[in-house]
């Protein structure tokens, strides 16, 4: 379910149009910026990634990061890859798929050179053990439970029982969780296999640790001709920012993943790999809390954010005003029926008027990353202009995520994404969390996407994600107060650099100037 | 035995230039560094007290469309990334920074000047026992265990002043169990306990007004390290938290800001220096002054 990740509250920017077209049509070209070198793809070498979040492993529903993300899947590949447009998919180890009998089958064929990196080709049967093992975790699980059964057609064909029709699971086929391991995990007990799995991905695991070093080695068994070009990927945890600028400056990082706005204003424009605004930066307002219940207070919060100065400050140009409650640009996403929350100062005055309840004073949880706080300064500011006065509890990243997991807050500010290129991925993670911890599940949401995976129309889908946008917006469990892009900053030597809107992308594809 | 005065004079050689005696000279030098001291330190407490009128704008005011402006007449030290002055959010934390600091010196010194004092002066089991917790304390590297503490009770100057208090006392326990173990012998001790006075009314009058030399000098360094150690752990969240203007939260806040704007960063950094700075001539000139009586 986690669509997001979860640890991360800091928003990213978004992007300009005119900076994205420039992005797109560097991308188009092989990806990257020019900086008078080849642009034929050069192999071999070592690439050096920064991360800054940690790495939690590879055991797939322990999975809640996008830093975890990105190099589990480069180990053990998914069935599905999405594009980097964020809004369709493409062949992964199943070359071709296709739904049969109402939309209650899916029918998954192998590609013939889909091979685990020990050697052994990919089958259907290992792909049926994959998709038990996902079922029997307890994060994931639920979100592959529509598969009732599996039927092996031959070797390289496996078929998918549906319980009922649903035309988003290829979706969730592409998940980084999703990957595909070798039956019965080839023979080793689980715990061992996680420590140092075996995958079909482009790199096989040498080396890892949760705070330290990632190193991935060249699989020179992988099914995509020619990839990965880079033989080596050493990722390094670098949590503070000035240390990536240097480190970047210095040569000694090639990448620095999921970089903050703050970073990247003080960085050239021409290091900086943006996504379209997607990442989902949220007020989370517990309804439980008896000072919370009352929908107006929730909607006179609404009306009282200044989101241009929230986007303007913390996402320094790399965002935009939200326009809606869920993760924009990806297939399916669709506006609410009416317009959502603005800047209304004698509005938000006079819900809270007519609230049965005025809160005076309200405790907001934030992660102490320097996007965030000020945010958090600024709703501060902005509630206070309202009459409420806010004090501002600050945590790590890991710290305020159990803050607003278990429920403990009252004002919780959040981040949310898409892992897939389907707007009901999302509405997917609201419903599995009563709608992102905050007490409050939008019954609308069930019903949305019962209709949302029951139809293969594009307009049916959107009607149901604007279904769902209208209750988020009625019920004010949640204030989205912007919407920002995923940042990575890049050497002008690296190449092929291609995210999708929620930050991920092909590690294989990737590659850099000697 | 002593040299004669004219062997320090190599054959030869000029004689020594004239001048006072070095005595003299470390009191005079203890003068002035304690005249610069308290100066300094005089200032920053105007500043303090004075900031709601002097200071320009209201510290915790946002103008988002402002920020990160250079030093101009409006903004003498220009904007933070928020739009709000510097120069006043600088002026606002002093008072905050001082009385912190100063509550952090003052309840450490106050818990081990009782507890040197009892150790002191009843020896046994009570010596034992507060100078084994004292060993045990001190066996912690110091910040690991305020950290360890403030990460515990949660950030905010509550925590802070419970985390200085429990770690702090120690240094001072030992400074007067020190002094009360060499005045317990003298003879107006020994006079006094003759006399029938009682116990608490021969600490409090005789003998912690003669143990108090050493502390008060050890006091105005400690405000040094309390001043540093109050901007070190703001800096790392445990502290005063934002928007309430901090020097140590303004540095942790600014630091994302290094290279665009390295100002945010220096100023309050500067200003944490010459307090520091301030404190450490005046305990430097105390003791000079102090020592030589």
């Amino acid at each position: 379910m986690p669509l997001l990740d979860p640890l991360r509250s800091a928003p990213r920017g978004a992007l300009a149009a005119g900076a994205v077209a420039a992005v797109l049509a560097l991308s188009a070209c092989g990806g990257g910026q020019a900086d008078g070198g080849s642009l034929q793809p050069v192999r071999g070498g070592t690439l050096n990634v920064l991360r800054t979040y940690p790495f939690e492993g590879f055991e797939l529903d322990k999975e809640s990061l996008n830093a975890t993300y990105l190099f589990s899947g480069a180990v053990l590949e998914p069935l599905l890859r999405a594009d980097p447009d964020g809004r369709s998919l493409r062949p992964g180890l199943a070359s071709s798929w296709s739904f049969g009998h109402g939309n209650r089958t899916l029918t998954l064929k192998l590609d013939p050179k889909a091979a685990f990196s020990d050697g052994k080709p990919v089958t259907a049967a290992d792909v049926a053990f994959s998709i038990a093992t996902w079922k029997a975790g307890p994060n994931y699980g639920a979100t592959y439970s529509v598969i009732r059964s599996t039927k092996t057609i031959d070797d390289r064909t496996i078929a998918l029982e549906l319980s009922e029709p649903d035309t988003s699971l290829p979706s969730f086929l592409a998940w980084a969780t999703a990957g595909v391991v070798p039956k019965d995990f080839g023979g080793r007990p689980a715990k061992q296999f996680w420590q140092k799995p075996v995958g079909a991905g482009p790199y096989t695991v040498s080396d890892w640790s949760t705070n330290g070093k990632v190193v991935l080695t060249r699989n020179t068994h992988y099914y995509r001709a020619g990839l990965p070009y880079t033989d080596q990927v050493v990722s390094t945890y670098a949590g503070d920012q000035n240390s990536i600028g240097l480190q970047l400056a210095s040569g000694q990082a090639d990448l620095a993943n999921e970089i903050f706005p703050v970073l990247a204003a003080t960085l050239p424009k021409k290091q900086i790999n943006s996504t379209l605004n997607h990442m989902t930066s949220v007020l989370l307002m517990n309804t439980k809390d008896p000072a919370l219940a009352d929908v107006k207070v929730r909607q006179a919060i609404g009306y009282a954010i200044d989101y241009a100065s929230v986007v303007g400050s913390s996402l320094k140009g790399y965002g935009a005003v939200p326009t809606g409650a869920l993760p924009t640009n990806v297939a399916n996403w669709a506006p609410p029926s009416r317009p959502y929350f603005s800047h209304d100062a004698a509005k938000a005055k006079a819900l809270l008027a007519g609230a049965s309840r005025r809160p005076a004073t309200l405790t907001m949880a934030y992660p102490n990353d320097p996007s965030t706080s000020l945010m958090a300064q600024i709703v501060q500011q902005n509630l206070k202009d309202l009459g409420i006065t806010v004090n501002l509890q600050a945590a790590d990243a890991a710290g305020n995520y159990a803050t607003v997991s278990g429920g403990k807050y009252q004002l919780a500010l959040f981040a949310y994404n898409a892992i897939s290129p389907d707007a009901s991925d999302p509405v997917v993670y609201l419903g599995a969390t009563g709608t992102m911890f905050t007490g409050h599940p939008v019954g609308a949401i069930d019903a949305a996407l019962g209709d949302y995976r029951r139809t293969t129309d594009a307009k049916a889908k959107q009607a149901a994600i604007t279904k769902v946008q209208d209750a988020l917006l009625e019920e004010a469990p949640f204030v989205a107060l912007g919407q920002g892009a995923q940042l990575v900053a890049q050497r002008t030597a690296v190449h092929g650099l291609r995210q999708t809107p929620w930050g991920g992308y092909d590690l294989a594809t990737i590659w850099k100037n000697k | 035995m002593t040299a004669p005065v004219e062997a320090a004079v190599p054959a030869g050689g000029a004689p020594p230039p004239p001048g006072p005696a070095p005595a003299v000279r470390v009191r005079r030098g203890g003068r002035v560094k304690l005249a610069i001291g308290l100066t300094v330190v005089g200032l920053y407490v105007l500043v303090a007290l004075l900031a709601p009128v002097l200071r320009p704008h209201d510290p915790l005011a946002q103008n988002v469309a402002a920020a990160l402006q250079g030093p101009s007449g409006a903004y003498p030290l220009g904007t933070d990334e928020l739009g709000r002055d510097v120069l006043s959010r600088l002026m606002s934390a002093t008072g905050l920074d001082l009385t912190v600091a100063l509550l952090a010196t003052v309840l450490p010194c106050l818990l081990g000047t009782v507890l040197g004092l009892l150790a002191g002066y009843a020896g046994g089991w009570l010596d034992a026992v507060v100078m084994r917790v004292s060993d045990l304390l001190q066996a912690f590297p110091t910040y690991i265990l305020m950290i360890a503490l403030v990460f515990v009770l949660g950030p905010g100057v509550r925590s802070l002043l419970i985390a200085f208090t429990a770690v702090g006392w120690v240094v001072y326990a030992r400074l007067i169990r020190g002094e009360v173990a060499r005045i317990r012998g003298s003879e107006y001790i020994v006079a006094a306990v003759t006399a029938g006075l009682g116990a608490t009314r021969i600490m409090v009058r005789h003998v912690l007004p003669n143990t108090l030399k050493q502390t008060l000098v050890y006091l105005t360094s400690d405000v040094v390290f309390a001043v540093t150690a109050l901007a070190a752990f703001s800096f790392l969240g445990f502290g005063v938290q934002q928007p309430t203007p901090e020097w140590g939260s303004m540095t942790a806040a600014a630091q994302a800001y290094l290279t665009e704007v390295p100002r945010l960063t220096v100023l309050p950094g500067l200003v944490i220096s010459v307090l520091a700075f301030g404190f450490a001539l005046l305990g430097d000139g105390l003791q000079d002054r102090m020592g030589r009586r």
